[in-house]
């Protein structure tokens, strides 16, 4: 009887286990988009050469037949998402579902499910250096679109179009730090607030921005002695997970200032009446693209592109009005205006992505404000 | 190993058909779940697609920090359970054997903590700890020179967890108390002993091995627990391993390998405990029958001691429950938080409540949460029952098997059972991803261990002889087993029921990983609050929540004496 | 009541004590009243429920009651007109529990010296004392040898007498058994009893014994208190409680009797009074003052009344056997008396078969005149 169970648990093993490989084997997928011919590539063949109204009808009347919802993965908050698939839905009545989480989770939910062969994902709007991982791994699929015409320079790639920009900022508490008080360059905020100060848990692309374009290049620190700059105010600094819910409790007062907050979301807390504020500015601001692309085996590709389209359209305006810096340069609610502005350099950074996100990681996980540490 | 049974397929023959299908279904189910979640693990920690390895515990072990996590882990894990085991079993001695004035509603208002959600106990801890915005702080500032309470520290951690854990505690410690035959005390009284002697002497080695298997619990539930370190600890700089398998995994590429190894090493801790149990049982083994019988416990008058007693569960109720409670409520009443001030608290409004009832991915996840509780609950009492018949009632060889294999998910922590299960069945053919039912699989085999202690503790209740008397009676073993065990285990079943039922709505570290749009459950639905920032929202779904699961406990409790009457 | 002039050791006056049930006041306790005196056993009789164990719980200081005193060797314990309540552990009283009570986590040895380990600082022997009285005690029951056995090791008989022996280590002025042997087999018990009652003769312990089991009563000591309701119906030596059974409950509690209503005919010289029941006629003594037609009730035990095949004519009674059943030791026969049942129990050698005529002759002083029984 013994020995039928354990041949009953060995089986059963291998039936779990068996129906894949070991988790920790890494697919090696070709690097570059995959050519298959996916419902969305055989789409985009077909609407090749089309301006953008004739593709918008056209998109339109082949979405009738999907009947499917399309299924929106995203580091956007849930408010902001939802009030553009809300919008979307009133445009062309086609329902999207959201999965909203921190850049990394999404991207890690991505890999997986692409690993294992399930698509549950139709359109992705991450940070561009997430993007550019997804492009690498072969899910997203090419993309061309004439709704990319009014995007910024710099910001349009083979997989992926940028659909807003995010400016990192330095923000304080006003009720914490009056006047006198506020800092006013880098150096300061990194060294003047030992136990004020938060830094967030994953922010690597606007410690390397910052250390490599500033710190090294325009005020001639060696790279060492930067990053150690960091390391010292993070030693004692509080790591928070999200830029939002770092946001959140600056303006409850739980610190004096934080390092990298999104700009728009600091604005918009000013502006309900909670003592916050970004201005003047901590020169240069940080400011990286996030992009949107299409995954390579989505269900519903008219859909799918129908609601790409919208995003870097008719959604721009939308994303101006919820404060966020949209990718258009059509709109003039664009970049700060006035500021020393240092772009993240997606493409290099991409390349250097395991240096310096192993070293902001090694940074921000040393933290300790115990009595417990090495 | 029974002479009586080694006549070949002796024991399954006298199987009959109905039990034989029962029986192998409930023990398919446990097998199966028990063993995925493990299997997988150990084949990605030790197997790196060509061969075996080590190199993701070299890995694991020679990462910087190392030293100081461990020491951490073990230390976060100490604290919570002597601040849990302390003031819980404390309070199980005041209410069951002392005259502590209000028992009833004290007992009861105790257990509050148990229905609040661990992120939502986090939260609230942050809110009124903090070092800066704290509630508590801000009491104490207008004292010159007064202390800081400081939550985001290890002794922060281990307080804040320990509360939290108090209740579990209480309601073993009770079920112990309640089982030590008065008699055994009162023979110590009539020896000449007085109070401490007794207590020292009789009660508490009599009690030794329900306080062994709490401080069991708590110490793995605490090594395993998320909320705490991924909220307070992150912030604070004080990892563990569960907030370092969370990072492991949310890094690019993820380290599923690091994420292993650090879990079975905390795996490997879960079973020195359990080996350091057994031991420790063993020598207090040969008077377990002491705890087979309820009996009316002996109430001791404990004089003026009684208004000690009665302060101290006050003090308990007060930190652990009201305080928690009101910040809850004050932050669901604001549209951003700030220290509370009359002002502030004048300026109240229902808006974040109203926000929370309309909005379509609550209700959902309220649905599905809902769905998923109560089907959790049935479907783990329905098999352990099945089980624990087995373990407690046939010869049945290797039945000590099933025992362990429907326990050994308690070592798994819910972070890596979410990871675990997700790789699975992203390839299963079975078509559970992107649905509740994964969920409903990762609840399944997480409380699968403790509804396996509920249900073989029900089966000790039920003597042998009055099965035996239904089959006399010409009943088949299914008509037996319906008619006559199940209605019997009722009680016992209800209560293991009701608490997997309670945890599967609070559970957070697998759903976090296993859900998909549209198959929200409230404890995603908070936690993507507290990502966004939401405190508000946050804090009036999280009232809702305590106030509907108090109502349904309440219910529960009416129903349950009305079943525990008819006896 | 007073016992031969001998001192008493426990004196309980008017006791009682209430426990609230459901929001009713059930008396427990009922002013129960009596003395037991040196190096006698006194047993309180009476089936579950008749507060035997409360009363004994009460001594034992156990349980606080609502009324009455008790002293022991003449010094109150509990006074509830004096608020005079002793803690247990200051009463110098030993306790024998139902259950025995042993402790399971401890060896025979760490048992049976827990009393004396415990005892006040100014009371408490050394080491060697305490290993020595130990040792003596458990050689008096019978344990010796097995000391370092784990009390649950033990059988139910051994696990008695180590119950005994850690309530005698403290050498109590009196002892309290509550049902100690009602946890063993019927063959134990008759050894036990035996040893037990020999034991407490020995040592001359003043003791208070609480049974249900009339035999034990019966056989152990030498006061018996019947209670019933919470109070005590009759209390008397063992004889006198069977053979002159104050109440028809005692009757009926103590062995088993016939009980058939009637009315006095007449009353006759010595004490004595002609009755007529349903079954005939019979002389009975007795001291109470009865009228002539007063209806009585007179109880006849079944081994005081002899059969004998055939009708016999005169005073004695004659029926026909209805049933018999064979018991071992015994044999009943169930006697139909002009429509009145009457059992009667006799030697098995004789056994007559339903339906045969037989005479009943009951035996001197086998009858006893009772109260009519009410309704």
């Amino acid at each position: 009887m013994r020995h039928r169970a354990i041949a009953a648990g060995l089986a059963l093993l291998v039936v779990g286990a068996g129906c894949a490989e070991a988790p920790t084997a890494r697919s090696t997928q070709p690097s570059g988009p995959v050519p298959d011919a996916t419902l969305v590539v055989a789409l985009q063949d077909e609407l090749a050469g089309l301006d953008i109204s004739a593709r918008r009808a056209r998109l339109v009347e082949l979405a009738r037949d999907e009947e499917g919802v399309t299924t929106f993965y995203t580091s956007m908050t849930v408010d902001d998402s939802s009030a553009l698939a809300d919008a979307f839905f009133d445009a062309y009545g086609i329902r999207v579902e959201i999965f909203r989480a921190n850049s990394g989770r999404v991207l890690q939910r991505l890999l997986q499910e692409f690993d294992a062969d399930f698509a549950a994902a139709d359109v992705v709007a991450l940070g561009g250096l997430e993007m550019e991982v997804l492009h690498d791994e072969g899910i997203l699929a090419p993309l061309t679109t004439p709704a990319a015409a009014d995007i910024i320079e710099g910001a349009v790639f083979p997989s992926w179009i940028g659909v807003y920009v995010q400016t990192f900022v330095a923000a304080w508490n006003t009720d914490r730090l009056d006047g006198g008080a506020v800092p006013e360059t880098w150096e300061e905020v990194l060294t003047n607030y030992p136990t004020g100060l938060a830094m967030e848990l994953e922010d690597f692309d606007w410690f390397a921005a910052l250390v490599q374009d500033y710190f090294v290049a325009e005020l001639g620190y060696t790279e060492e002695e930067a990053i150690d700059l960091f390391r010292q105010a993070a030693a004692t600094a509080t790591i928070v997970d999200g830029h939002t819910l770092m946001s959140e409790l600056l303006a409850a007062g739980e610190f004096d200032l934080v390092a990298s907050a999104y700009q728009y979301r600091v604005a918009r807390i000013d502006e309900s009446g909670a003592p916050v504020d970004w201005e003047p500015a901590i020169e240069p601001l940080v400011f990286r693209p996030n992009g949107v692309g299409v995954h390579v085996d989505a269900d519903t590709p008219a859909s799918t592109l129908l609601f790409v389209d919208f995003l870097l359209t008719e959604g721009q305006s939308i994303i101006a009005d919820l404060g966020r810096t949209p990718a258009s340069t059509r709109l003039p609610d664009g970049l700060p205006e006035g500021y020393d502005l240092l772009p993240v350099d997606v493409p290099a950074l991409h390349a250097d992505r395991a240096k310096w996100e192993a070293l902001y990681a090694s940074i921000v996980e040393s933290s300790s404000g115990t009595v417990v540490s090495d | 190993m029974n002479p009586a049974m080694t006549g070949g397929g002796g024991a399954l023959r006298r199987f009959p058909v109905g039990r034989l299908v029962v029986v192998a279904g409930a023990l398919g189910v446990i097998a199966y779940a028990a063993i995925i979640p493990i299997g997988y693990l150990l084949r990605g920690t030790f197997w790196d697609g060509r061969g075996l390895t080590l190199e993701f515990f070299r890995a694991a072990y020679s990462a910087g920090g190392l030293g100081s996590m461990v020491a951490n882990s073990l230390l976060f894990s100490f604290g919570a359970t002597v601040v849990a085991v302390t003031l819980g079993t404390l309070l199980a001695f005041l209410f069951a054997r002392t005259d502590v004035p209000g028992k009833r509603f004290l007992f009861a208002a105790s257990l509050v903590p148990l229905i609040i959600p661990g992120i939502l106990n986090a939260v609230a801890w942050i809110f009124l700890a903090s070092p800066r915005i704290g509630l508590i702080n801000s009491w104490f500032e207008v004292l010159p020179g007064s202390p800081r309470f400081d939550v985001f520290t290890l002794p922060g951690m281990m307080l804040v967890e320990g509360l939290h854990l108090t209740p579990l505690v209480l309601l073993l410690m009770t079920a112990a108390f309640r089982a030590v035959d008065p008699a055994l005390e009162e023979a110590a009284i009539m020896s000449g002993a007085r109070g401490p002697a007794i207590l020292r002497r009789i009660t508490i080695p009599l009690v030794r091995p329900a306080l062994l298997a709490a401080i069991l619990i708590m110490a793995v539930g605490a090594l395993e627990s998320f909320e705490v370190p991924a909220m307070i600890g992150i912030p604070g700089g004080v990892w563990v391993f569960t907030s370092r398998i969370w990072r492991a995994l949310s890094g690019f590429p993820a380290d599923f390998g690091l994420a292993g190894a650090y879990s079975i090493s905390l795996m490997g801790l879960t079973l020195v405990g359990l080996v350091l149990y057994y031991l420790m049982l063993r020598r207090s083994r040969r008077f377990e029958t002491v705890s087979a019988r309820g009996f009316r416990p002996h109430i001791m008058s404990i004089g003026r001691w009684r208004w000690a007693g009665l302060g101290f569960v006050s003090a308990y109720l007060f930190v652990a429950a009201v305080l928690p409670l009101l910040i809850l409520l004050y932050l669901s009443t604001q549209p951003f938080y700030s220290v509370p001030t009359i002002d502030r608290i004048a300026d109240a409004s229902f808006t974040n409540y109203g926000e929370v009832l309309t909005d379509g991915r609550t209700l959902r996840s309220l649905r599905n949460s809902a769905l998923l509780g109560v089907l959790a609950a049935t479907i783990v009492m329905s098999v352990t029952a099945v089980a624990a018949w087995v373990i407690t009632r046939t010869r049945l060889r290797g039945r000590w098997l099933i025992d362990g294999l429907a326990s050994a998910p308690f070592v798994v922590p819910g972070l890596v059972m979410g990871v675990a299960l997700l790789f699975v069945y992203l390839r299963s053919p079975l078509p559970v991803f992107g649905t509740i039912w994964i969920l409903l699989i990762a609840y399944v085999t997480r409380y699968m261990p403790y509804g396996m202690r509920y249900s073989i503790a029900a089966m000790f209740q039920v003597g042998r002889d009055l099965e035996e008397a239904a089959h006399m009676s010409g009943a088949t073993w299914w008509q037996s087993f319906r008619r006559i065990m199940i209605p019997l285990l009722v009680p016992g079943l209800l209560a293991g029921w009701l608490y997997v039922f309670l945890v599967s709505i609070r559970e957070l570290s697998s759903s976090i990983l296993l859900y998909t749009p549209g198959n929200e459950v409230l404890s995603v639905v908070i936690f993507s609050h507290w990502d966004n920032g939401e405190f508000g929202n946050l804090a009036a779904l999280g009232v809702l929540l305590v106030i509907g699961l108090t109502g349904l406990v309440l219910l529960a409790q009416r129903l349950g004496v009305q079943f525990g009457a008819r006896e | 009541m007073t016992f031969e002039g001998v001192a008493p050791v426990l004196q309980v006056t008017d006791l009682a004590k209430s426990f609230s049930d459901d929001g009713k006041d059930v008396r427990a306790v009922d002013s129960v009243s009596f003395e037991v005196p040196a190096g006698t056993l006194l047993t309180l009789l009476g089936p579950s429920g008749c507060g035997k164990t409360t009363t004994m719980r009460c001594i034992a200081g156990l349980e606080r009651p609502d009324a009455g005193s008790i002293h022991i060797d003449g010094r109150p314990v509990f006074d509830s007109g004096g608020r005079i309540n002793v803690s247990p552990q200051d009463r110098g009283i030993g306790m024998v529990f139902q259950s025995y009570a042993i402790w399971p986590h401890m060896n025979v040895y760490q048992n049976t010296a827990f009393p004396l380990e415990v005892a006040q600082r100014r009371n408490r022997l050394g080491k060697r004392e305490i290993r020595q009285r130990v040792h003596d005690v458990l050689e008096r029951v019978q344990l010796d040898g097995l000391a370092r056995r784990p009390a649950t090791d033990l059988s139910g008989g051994q696990q008695q007498r180590l119950a005994l022996a850690r309530a005698l280590v403290m050498e109590p002025r009196i002892l309290l058994l509550d049902e100690p042997l009602s946890n063993l087999d019927a063959n134990l018990r008759e050894d036990m009893r035996l040893e037990l009652k020999q034991l407490q003769r020995r040592l001359g312990l003043t003791a208070v014994y609480v049974t249900h089991d009339q035999a034990e009563a019966l056989a152990m000591s030498k006061y018996v208190a019947v209670m019933n309701n919470g109070r005590i119906e009759q209390l008397g030596r063992p004889r006198e409680i069977y053979e002159r059974p104050a109440t028809a409950f005692v009757a009926e509690f103590i062995g088993t009797a016939n009980f058939l209503p009637g009315h006095i005919v007449s009353r006759e010289p010595g004490g004595a009074y002609l009755v007529s029941c349903a079954a005939g006629r019979l002389f009975i003594p007795a001291a109470a003052d009865l009228a002539v037609g007063e209806a009585v009730t007179v109880a006849v035990r079944h081994e005081q009344i002899t059969i004998e095949k055939g009708a016999a004519p005169g005073a004695a009674w004659t029926g026909v056997v209805a049933a018999r059943a064979y018991l071992g030791e015994a044999i009943d026969h169930v006697v139909d008396v002009g429509g009145t049942r009457v059992r009667v129990r006799g030697n098995p050698a004789i056994s007559i078969p339903p339906g045969t005529p037989v005479t009943l002759t009951i035996a001197e002083h086998g009858a006893t005149l009772l109260p009519a029984e009410e309704g």
